[in-house]
Order: structure tokens, then sequence, then C-alpha cells
């Protein structure tokens, strides 16, 4: 972060929260929408976010280069939207939320060269991701955006490793089956 | 096997395009408002340090400034050994000022000055005088015109009149005329 936002921030100038907003409230709102159904709540998370890391910033609790800033604010979206998935009810997982058995080959994997049209498959899969449980959901974009190690999911959601397996496979699945419609049918496996 | 983990690998790249490019722009202005007027709220405009350093500093050098100037002219009038005019001419506050601090002022003719023990000067003619009490003499210093001096009774100081060239004359009481003693670096108010 540069000097002069740095400095904005602390003197409370408007001009450097418009511009923390511009910098990183994108990429923030992507993660909170795809960990939370509701958008609400996810703009609710953002905005507490980026509050809580210029309070940080102004009680010197923040040191750090330019990274630390988006690493900073990611991870506080990150803990505050599983915190409320925690909150309303569906945390703890349970791993019989669903039902439906694991390793459903008939259902084959999607690839690129399969689907008809990308950009409303971009927004299909979007949908398809909302509509998933909670859990399936948190440990799916967990893995997709930040890019976590099963370990990493299991500590961060308090859960363990076969467990993150089992979601992550079952969200697969419902995946491929709510976009099936997008996709060629190409050939079993 | 490898080719499924393959197929599943190009499915998560597929997975992972889709998130990363999510449109996240529907309520992003009602959004941006609503942050920057609570962090205000939360965070308000704080001064400069340089400002409050500055003005806390003029503050306090006009209020050195007052206090000093106040003792100063407390000591000016209280210790000024003029007790009052009466005459003509209205007097500007330099001219009390002047004459609480023993300075040579001209009057006019027929004016009258009280002293504090008591004494009095009239000016016979337009005069020029200033009087300065300490606690071992009563000095009146004479410049021109014509006064006359009724001095106090009770008081046992010795009352000079000190004058360059003017002849002095003092009617009334015991008194000590010396013109040796040169006030001549007294120099005429306005």
């Amino acid at each position: 972060m540069d000097r002069r936002l740095e400095d904005g921030l602390r003197k409370g100038k408007t001009d450097a929260f418009e511009r923390l907003f511009e910098l990183y409230a994108d990429s923030l709102l992507r993660l909170g929408y795809a960990l939370l159904s509701n958008a609400a709540e996810a703009e609710d998370a953002v905005q507490d976010a980026l509050v809580g890391f210029i309070e940080a910033l102004r009680n010197n609790r923040f040191r750090g280069g330019n990274g630390a800033v988006s690493a900073y604010l990611r991870r506080s979206v990150r803990n505050r939207c599983i915190d409320r998935m925690r909150r309303s009810g569906e945390m703890p997982f349970s791993l019989l939320e669903d039902d439906a058995p694991l390793n459903d080959s008939r259902v084959a994997p999607i690839t690129p060269s399969s689907v008809l049209d990308e950009k409303r498959f971009r927004k299909a899969i979007e949908i398809a991701i909302r509509k998933l449980p909670d859990a399936q959901r948190a440990v799916i974009v967990l893995r997709m955006m930040e890019e976590y190690s099963y370990q990493q999911i299991a500590d961060e959601l308090h859960i363990s490793i076969d467990h993150v397996k089992n979601l992550l496979g079952r969200a697969r699945q419902k995946l491929r089956r709510e976009l099936k419609p997008f996709v060629y049918e190409v050939g079993r496996e | 096997m490898n080719n499924k983990e393959n197929r599943v690998n190009s499915e998560d790249a597929l997975i992972r395009s889709a998130l990363n490019n999510m449109d996240a722009s529907a309520n992003r202005e009602r959004m941006k408002r609503a942050f920057v007027s609570r962090a205000r709220k939360r965070f308000p405009k704080a001064r400069r340090d340089g400002e409050y350093w500055f003005s806390r500093m003029a503050a306090g050098v006009a209020v050195c400034y007052a206090v000093l100037a106040g003792i100063y002219l407390w000591m000016t009038f209280a210790s000024s050994a003029i007790d009052g005019f009466r005459g003509e001419k209205s007097r500007s506050w330099r001219n009390y000022y002047q004459a609480a601090s023993g300075k040579l002022i001209p009057y006019n003719q027929g004016d009258e000055l009280r002293l504090i023990d008591g004494s009095t000067i009239v000016c016979l003619k337009d005069s020029t005088v200033g009087v300065v009490y300490t606690l071992k003499e009563r000095l009146i210093a004479f410049h021109r015109g014509a006064i006359e001096i009724q001095a106090a009774h009770k008081n046992t100081l010795p009352l000079i009149v000190t004058s360059g060239t003017a002849e002095i004359r003092v009617t009334g009481t015991r008194f000590i005329v010396s013109t040796d003693e040169p006030y001549g670096n007294w120099e005429e108010g306005s």
C-alpha cells in the first residue's frame, strides 16, 4: 500500500476510503459472494473487513507491505463469512447432510472442450455454486479461489481431511449434475 | 485414471475461472457509498498535528502577552503620582499613561493636577509638567510655563522641583527647589 493511501486512511480522508474500496472491494466481494449464498451478508462481511482493516492500521496492529493488505483483507473476509455460516447453523458440518452416494461414475467430469457456451456456462457455475449447501460451497471456494490445501481447509473449518475430501467430491458431483445442460455428451469413462 | 485426473483438473480450471470472473458490480456503487459514509463516521477526520501545535502555541503566547501587559499597566498606574486631572481639554489614554509613568506632558492654563498625597499643581499658564513620586522624594519636573504648587502638609518627603530654564515660584508649604539636578533626558510627550 502506498504511503499516500496509508496516510489518508490514518487521517480519515474521504478519498482514501474511496480508493481503498476501489482497490480491494471487487476481489473481496467475489470471495464473499462465493462463500455466502446471501449477497447482503457477503456485502456486510466485506464492509466489516474493510473497516476492520482501517481500524487495525490506525491502531498500528497492521504492519506489512503491498501484498499483505490483500492477504489481510481476504483472510478477514473469509473468517467473517465462515463465522456467519457457523452462526447460521450449518456448522459444524455434518457428514450426513447429503446422502447421495459418492463416486457416482455415471456423472463424468466437465472439460472446457465439452462446454457449449462459455459465458453462460460461467454464470451457470456461479448459480450452481450458490445453490450448494454451505459446507460444500465453503470447501470448493477455499480450494478453488484461495488455492488452499486439504490440510489448510480442514484447519480453517475445524474438520478432518477426509471430511474435506468427501465434501469436495460431493460438491463436484452436484455441480456436474447441475451443469449437465451446458455440456456436450462426450464419451463415458 | 490419469485421464480422469486430467479431466478433473480442467474442470477445476473452469470452476476457478468462473469464480474469479464473477460479476461483483451489482451493488457496488451503493456499497461504496455505504462503506465510505460508515468509515467517515467511524474515523472522523483528524486535524493535523501541526495545526494543534500552532494554535496552542499562539494562544499561549497571546495569554503571556496579555498577562505581562496587564501587570505592566497595573504597576504603572499603581505607582502613578497623579490622582486626577481637572481641565478643559479631554485627554487621550496615551496622555493618562504618560502622566502616570512620569513623562512630561503639556497642560493648558487653568488645568489642575491632584496628586496622591493631596498636593495640587495649578497651571498659571500653558505648562509642561511631569510628576514622579518615589519612596524617598517627590519630584516635579517642570519644563515650561508657570505652575503653582500647593504641597500637602502631612507628607514629609522632600518636594523637589527641577527645571532647566524656567523661573519657578511655589507658594504654601516648605519645599526645596533644586535646579542643579538636571532631568534633561526627560523628553516632552505628545
